[in-house]
């Protein structure tokens, strides 16, 4: 952690969105939170100022500036040192929402606070939460999951982020650790009290235990794609030949007009992103350049089509769309080349006489990625019409069912790895376990198993907090963002 | 009355750790005064005649490689070598040697005898003379009146404070069957404001060898070859002069002992001390383990010039009677004479977590503890002790660094960590589980890592000191043969490689490529070399230690090397040093429990803070964050 965040003082920071909203609120942190708010605080109808006013309840009054002019009608509450989030005291005003007018009410606060010689500035990243921390109020794997929390941007998110925090990932951890604390005491018991060695569970049993704990690691690190798709979303790229129908398309899937749509071909130049929420799963819709043979286009199309195809290689799924009234477009597809990702290949307008059907699209595709994706449009076909909006529903629903993947299909509420730390610690324990079985096996003597079975044991105890290292912390509070 | 002559050093008690705190502080330049109670038991064992084990023979190769005694001690006066765990990896390996009693204390007698400036004395220590307003120990006041002064005072007092000896429901006030037990000086510690607890432990009877019959017995002997404790020992100079022998117990001998049990101080709750879980009594395996049908014994002489035998596995505080009655139950007993009985021992023990790591005390200047007085149980662990608070005390005295081993250097060092940053709540006693990286503190690596340490304080013989560096250079050229030498696929390599059933060469392999294979050590290695017809050698004479070195750190390079990156990593907490005066109590968002502790056991690194027993890591992650502010000069909060 970087220390010069963790200079002293009171805090204050936008804690609610950015963006236009009904109410807006912001906090305040630290022994000058109620001093700072009632300088510019005038309770209606003559009640108590904020310092005298009950704690934990909210009172009406008007902000003004220094000097007198009116900022906003607001509630403001205070809740005094300990019990408050951050242990300290802490102040909430709710005003309107706003960025710009709660930004206003802000750097009044902090002119008003400066004025009077008081200690107030803006918090750093993550920095309430790391009082909340210091304080004793959160702990590590708590502190994180409450920063997935504040990040979920989707439903499956949000409760991807309360499973942890309700102890979820630390309870199946917990139970893989005791049964690897397990084998390394048998290991360590042959180790030191050789003469006890009739004492211990058979070779057989041991080697069965050992294969159970790298199997439930497999297990939970299968979950680490779906966990990330939930907790992050996923980003799904959508590709084809200038005028097919993209940006058409992405308004149809949004149910609003989203990218500009003209019809002369090459209007997308560089790619637009639409955040959308599919059935709980955060979506970024990306519209992208279209595709044609070099030749024909210009350097700045050139430059988007390039753009496109990093985009298509990187998106967690691709679709393809196709115009069904024209004729194949053997360039773009040529220049899309078989993707590492999964794609549906839709087949818009499909309100038109169509020019080819899936077997011809399949027998192209045969011929120009590869016999495999023969089959691949067998699975992925799909017809609609972003103009009379037949189809879309199903292109919908198959987008989000290959991004959840199988995992999330089937998802009913199991622990998931949801952050990169935690699948990159479940994946050095289970290399770790790994080497221990497969050490086994070879009859390596008990002091080298048990240098994997440590080894695996600290990984775990890493992930759920209950191993120090130094990394972990900075790596936690990295990802804090202002005011939460 | 001040007896006319100081000296720089006074060391308390001649046994395991006074006698190597003496020689320590002798050899470093210091006049250094040896007190104990009774001459005549000079490194006396009161427990089993053995020398070594797992761990502790770690130990003993390490003493040996910073110029200690006790492995001279062991190799001059054992009778019976022993490498165990031989079937396991050479990280638990250990040496072990039957040692003759008798011979041993006088060895160690006579060798301190010899040692310039070590002077030696009976005589029974009272109480400490300390400056108090300096908090500085000026000397100490014996029962006969007498006051020796001395810069720094080491006690190595073993069981003697307020010993007190269990046979049944008799209860004598001792240290030792046959001693006196130390009043006075536990009382003087009290008075200085340490705090003291109560442990127990226990030891077995001795019986007549000619009481026995020996036909009942298996026999156990010794290694035919014999690897030596000591570096200065050369190899193959040692012979064994003795069996031991096995038996077991029966379901019969376990009844005896269970109705005995209403006589046994330790279970009609008239032994207060709490006792190693690692070395029950009779009384404790057969209470605790019900089912087991029986237990295993080994006899083991005392000395060759006696009839007496140690009985390992029977310690016991029952009754003598009923001692005797059990034990004739057991085969070949039925006319056993017992010479001593086995007897419980509780007595005081400093709670350790008061000492630096330099095993000074940390609040009265001068004053180091070493051995069982620390809580600690076994010859092996108090002799480390006793070298290391030599050690500290001499260069204090002299001004210079301290030396503190850490945990990844050697036993010493994670014994030392353990008792002080986590104190203990039963005898202590090392385990190789304890040390986190044990393949890298192997036994027969000691010198490698602590013998250039040895030497530089003056403590390793310069002799011994130039054959282990010549050894070392031979060391390194053999690794490097084994690294840069090639061998071709040859017929002649893939006959022997088929014959050893190893998978045959594809193409070129270095040769410690092929030493990394299971199925080939380093004599089929170099016949590979040969049938290949390399002419690189290795080097004419290579004694067995530069190729076992060898093979053992090209054979599990791999396990080696994780284990470095695991120290890497636990450098970086140990390099967070805490300031001396750091203000524990004051720090916000620590654990209550974490504050109290912190502030009574002052860690002086985040690692050493880590290891405290109840601390979690988000105490460690709180005093981490505080730590960082107050090095970059702002306020954590």
């Amino acid at each position: 952690m970087n220390a010069a965040e963790a200079v002293g003082g009171t805090i204050v920071a936008v804690a609610t969105a950015p963006g236009a909203s009904g109410v807006g609120v912001l906090r305040l942190s630290g022994p000058s939170a109620v001093a700072a708010v009632d300088a510019l605080f005038v309770p209606v109808g003559g009640g108590p100022s904020l310092a005298s006013a009950p704690p934990r309840r909210l009172g009406l009054g008007r902000l003004h500036r220094d000097g007198g002019g009116f900022l906003d009608e607001v509630l403001a509450v205070r809740f005094p040192a300990p019990h408050s989030f951050t242990g300290e005291d802490v102040v909430e005003v709710h005003a309107h929402g706003g960025s710009f007018h709660l930004a206003g009410i802000q750097s009044a606060l902090l002119e008003s606070a400066r004025r009077r010689g008081m200690d107030l500035r803006p918090a750093g990243p993550g920095e309430f939460t790391r009082r909340a921390f210091l304080n004793g109020k959160l702990d590590l794997t708590r502190a994180e999951a409450v920063a997935d929390l504040i990040h979920a941007d989707s439903e499956l998110a949000r409760e991807a982020a309360a499973l942890q925090l309700a102890g979820g990932l630390g309870s199946a951890v917990g139970a893989l650790r005791g049964s690897v604390v397990a084998l390394l005491a048998e290991a360590e018991a042959a180790c030191d009290f050789p003469e006890e060695e009739g004492q211990l569970p058979s070779p057989e049993s041991f080697r069965r235990r050992l294969g159970g704990c790298v199997a439930s690691l497999e297990g939970l690190l299968s979950t680490a794609r779906f966990g990330r798709a939930a907790s992050r979303g996923v980003r799904v790229a959508l590709c084809g030949a200038p005028n097919s129908g993209k940006s058409s398309l992405l308004n149809a899937l949004c149910g609003e007009e989203r990218a500009i749509v003209a019809a002369s071909p090459g209007t997308t130049r560089d790619w637009l992103e639409a955040r959308v929420e599919f059935e709980g799963l955060a979506v970024g819709l990306c519209d992208t350049a279209g595709l044609r043979p070099a030749a024909e286009a210009d350097e700045v199309e050139r430059e988007g089509a390039r753009r496109a195809l990093d985009l298509a290689r990187a998106a967690d799924a691709v679709v393809v769309v196709l115009d069904r009234s024209r004729p194949l477009p053997l360039g773009a597809l040529r220049a899309l080349g078989p993707l590492p990702r999964e794609v549906l290949f839709v087949a818009n307008k499909a309100d038109l006489v169509g020019a080819w059907d899936a077997s011809g699209l399949a027998g192209t595709l045969a011929t120009e990625w590869g016999d495999p994706w023969a089959g691949a449009v067998a699975a992925g076909y799909l017809e609609a019409s972003a103009r009379t909006g037949q189809g879309v529903a199903e292109v919908r629903a198959r987008l989000v069912s290959v991004c959840l993947g199988e995992k999330g299909r089937a998802w009913s509420g199991e622990v998931l790895l949801t952050s990169a730390r935690h699948e990159a610690a479940a994946r050095e324990a289970l290399e770790a376990l790994r080497g221990a079985l497969e050490a086994f096996g070879s009859g390596a003597p008990p002091e080298l198993l048990a240098v994997d079975l440590r080894a695996g044991l600290d990984a775990l105890g890493s992930l759920v907090g209950s191993t120090t290292r130094a990394e972990v912390v900075e790596e936690i509070f990295k990802r804090f963002c202002i005011g939460k | 009355m001040p007896y006319a002559r100081t000296f720089d050093v006074i060391v308390v008690g001649a046994g395991h750790a006074g006698c190597e705190a003496a020689n320590a502080c002798a050899r470093m330049g210091l006049e250094t005064l040896l007190l104990g109670m009774n001459l005549d038991a000079v490194a006396a064992m009161s427990c089993n005649p053995a020398v070594g084990g797992l761990a502790k023979g770690h130990v003993v190769r390490e003493i040996d490689a910073l110029g200690g005694l006790m492995g001279r001690a062991a190799d001059a006066t054992g009778i019976q070598f022993k490498m165990l765990n031989t079937s396991k990896g050479p990280a638990v390996r250990a040496p072990r040697a039957q040692c003759d009693k008798a011979a041993y204390r006088a060895w160690m007698k006579s060798r301190l005898e010899a040692t310039p400036r070590v002077t030696l004395k009976q005589a029974q220590v009272e109480e400490l003379v300390v400056d108090r307003e300096g908090r500085r120990v000026l000397g100490v006041r014996t029962r006969t009146g007498m006051e020796f002064m001395g810069g720094a005072v080491v006690i190595t007092t073993g069981t003697f404070l307020k010993g007190l000896i269990h046979i049944g429901s008799h209860r004598i006030e001792s240290g030792r069957s046959g001693e006196a037990a130390a009043q006075g000086l536990s009382r003087s510690l009290r008075e200085l404001g340490l705090e003291l607890g109560r442990l127990k432990t226990g030891t077995n009877p001795r019986v007549d060898r000619r009481s026995l019959d020996f036909s009942a017995f298996g026999e156990l002997p010794g290694d035919e070859r014999i690897q030596p404790f000591s570096h200065a020992t050369p190899a193959g100079s040692l012979r064994n002069r003795t069996l031991c022998w096995t038996l077991r117990t029966n379901t019969s001998v376990h009844d005896s002992i269970r109705a005995s049990l209403t006589r046994s101080p330790l279970y009609n709750g008239t032994i207060q001390g709490v006792g190693p879980r690692y070395c029950p009594s009779i009384e404790d395996k057969v209470v605790r383990f019900p089912e087991k049908e029986w237990h295993q014994i080994i006899i083991e002489p005392e000395g060759l010039d006696t009839q007496e035998l140690y009985l390992n596995g029977l310690s016991t505080s029952l009754p003598e009677e009923d001692q005797y009655a059990f034990l004739r139950r057991l085969p070949g007993f039925d006319h056993v004479e017992i010479m001593r009985p086995g007897y419980a021992v509780e007595y005081d023990f400093v709670l350790p977590t008061q000492l630096h790591p330099t095993l000074a005390t940390r609040d009265w200047q001068g004053l180091y503890l070493a051995g069982q007085i620390n809580g600690t149980s076994g010859y092996e662990e108090a002799a480390g002790q006793g070298l290391w608070a030599g050690i500290n005390a001499a260069l204090w005295l002299k001004g210079l660094a301290p030396l503190v081993l850490g945990r990844d250097q050697a036993y010493l060092g994670v014994l030392v960590d353990d008792l002080v940053s986590k104190g203990t709540q039963e005898p202590y006693r090392l385990f190789t589980s304890l040390a986190e990286f044990r393949l890298l503190l192997r036994q027969d690596n000691a010198d490698l890592r602590l013998m250039d340490t040895g030497a530089s304080l003056g403590l390793v013989d310069p002799d011994v000191y130039t054959a282990f560096k010549k050894r070392r250079d031979r060391l390194e050229r053999e690794l490097d043969r084994l690294e840069k030498v090639r061998l071709d696929p040859r017929p002649a390599v893939q006959n022997l490689l088929q014959e050893w059933e190893s998978p045959s060469l594809e193409s070129p392999c270095t040769l410690g490529e092929l030493l990394r294979r299971p199925e080939l050590d380093w004599t089929r290695v170099d016949a590979l070399r040969a049938a290949a017809g390399s002419s690189v050698a290795p080097e004419q004479d290579l004694e067995p230690w530069v190729r076992e070195q060898a093979e053992i750190q090209v054979k599990y390079q791999g396990y080696i090397q994780r284990q470095q990156i695991q120290v890497a990593q636990f450098k970086k907490l140990e390099a967070q040093q805490i300031p001396e005066h750091w203000d524990f109590l004051g720090l916000q968002g620590l654990s209550s429990e974490a504050r109290q502790k912190f502030s009574k056991l002052r860690p002086r690194s985040l690692g050493q803070a880590s290891r405290i027993s109840g601390v979690t890591p988000a105490d460690i992650s709180v005093l981490w964050v505080h730590l960082e502010a107050s090095q970059r000069n702002v306020a954590p909060l």
